[in-house]
């Protein structure tokens, strides 16, 4: 009997990661449906206007290497840091003028984690205030999702990475 | 008659080779030779002999292998030993062909290349690349 309870528990794990997953895709296929819907619409005020130039600016530069990352994943002092030392970036210089680099942090920040009017509470689940996690697989949300999905899922070449999440997730 | 024959093929030979030296010189753009021009006016400040770029230098600086970052010793492991095909980042995006055959757009914006050389010499060498091998590796995609 009491061999069987670690099987059970980890099918409840995996039920829990299915759920979390799912909410996961939700989100993200809302968050890119906002973002959608902003692009389009060439007559909002000008405040969206602003905020639409400057995510047009990160999806740009910070897209040409990787996945532009939603801010919503990391509070606003992760991306602080990472837009503070872009000279510096996971083992790359990815560094760019001041002007764009404090358009595209500022972007980031307002809609981060802890600053997106409506981000999941969740998000930020486990993430001390004084911690600024560099990377969104180090925060507790990302690993309570993808914790039970062995490494060679991760290495295979059409993912390569953690840090490629289309890799797994199929864009459209 | 023979001798006729024999100099009308060598004034074709000679046509031929002076006709395709003229293509090969046309396939670098406009707007690339602006880039390439930039750099050679730069080389020219710091080495006064300096007699213009070369193809398999930049064949040569593209594949070499450097000690500063061991996740990316050469230009080549992103953008693979072959620039007409695409390449990759380190975390798996596509990075579109570095030979200008096959993407015509590339070295055309002077700001995006030293950009993307400033970054990518920093990374790879550890320091900012030269004119002379920012000029050579122009010069080399330009003829890809």
């Amino acid at each position: 009997m009491r061999e069987r309870r670690p099987q059970s528990v980890g099918r409840h794990g995996a039920v829990k990661a299915l759920c979390l997953g799912l909410a996961l895709a939700a989100l993200v296929i809302l968050l890119a449906r906002s973002n959608a819907s902003a692009d389009s619409s060439g007559d909002g005020l000008i405040l969206v206007a602003a905020a639409t130039s400057a995510q047009e600016t990160f999806n740009k530069q910070c897209g040409a290497c990787h996945m532009a990352y939603p801010p919503e994943f990391l509070p606003a002092r992760s991306w602080k840091a990472i837009t503070g030392d872009l000279r510096h970036h996971f083992g790359e210089d990815a560094s760019l003028d001041k002007a764009t680099t404090k358009a595209i942090a500022e972007y980031l920040m307002a809609n981060a984690a802890d600053r997106a009017p409506g981000a999941p509470a969740s998000l930020l689940r486990g993430i001390g205030p004084d911690e600024a996690p560099l990377r969104i697989t180090d925060t507790p949300f990302w690993r309570s999702i993808h914790g039970n999905i062995p490494d060679s899922v991760f290495t295979r070449p059409e993912v390569k990475t953690k840090s490629n999440c289309l890799g797994c997730h199929i864009a459209n | 008659m023979q001798m006729h024959k024999s100099l009308s093929a060598a004034f074709t030979v000679i046509a031929v080779s002076l006709l395709s030296s003229l293509v090969a010189l046309a396939a670098v753009g406009t707007a690339q030779q602006a880039v390439i021009d930039h750099y050679a006016a730069a080389a020219k400040t710091t080495d006064p002999g300096f007699k213009g770029f070369s193809v398999d230098r930049g064949r040569a600086f593209f594949l070499a292998k450097h000690d500063a970052n061991a996740d990316t010793p050469s230009c080549s492991t992103c953008h693979t030993a072959d620039p007409r095909q695409a390449g990759q980042t380190r975390v798996g995006k596509a990075i579109d062909p570095m030979a200008v055959s096959v993407n015509p757009q590339r070295f055309t914006d002077l700001d995006k290349v030293e950009l993307w050389f400033r970054r990518n010499c920093n990374t790879v060498l550890g320091r900012e690349c030269t004119a002379m091998e920012k000029g050579d590796y122009v010069t080399f995609m330009a003829n890809q």
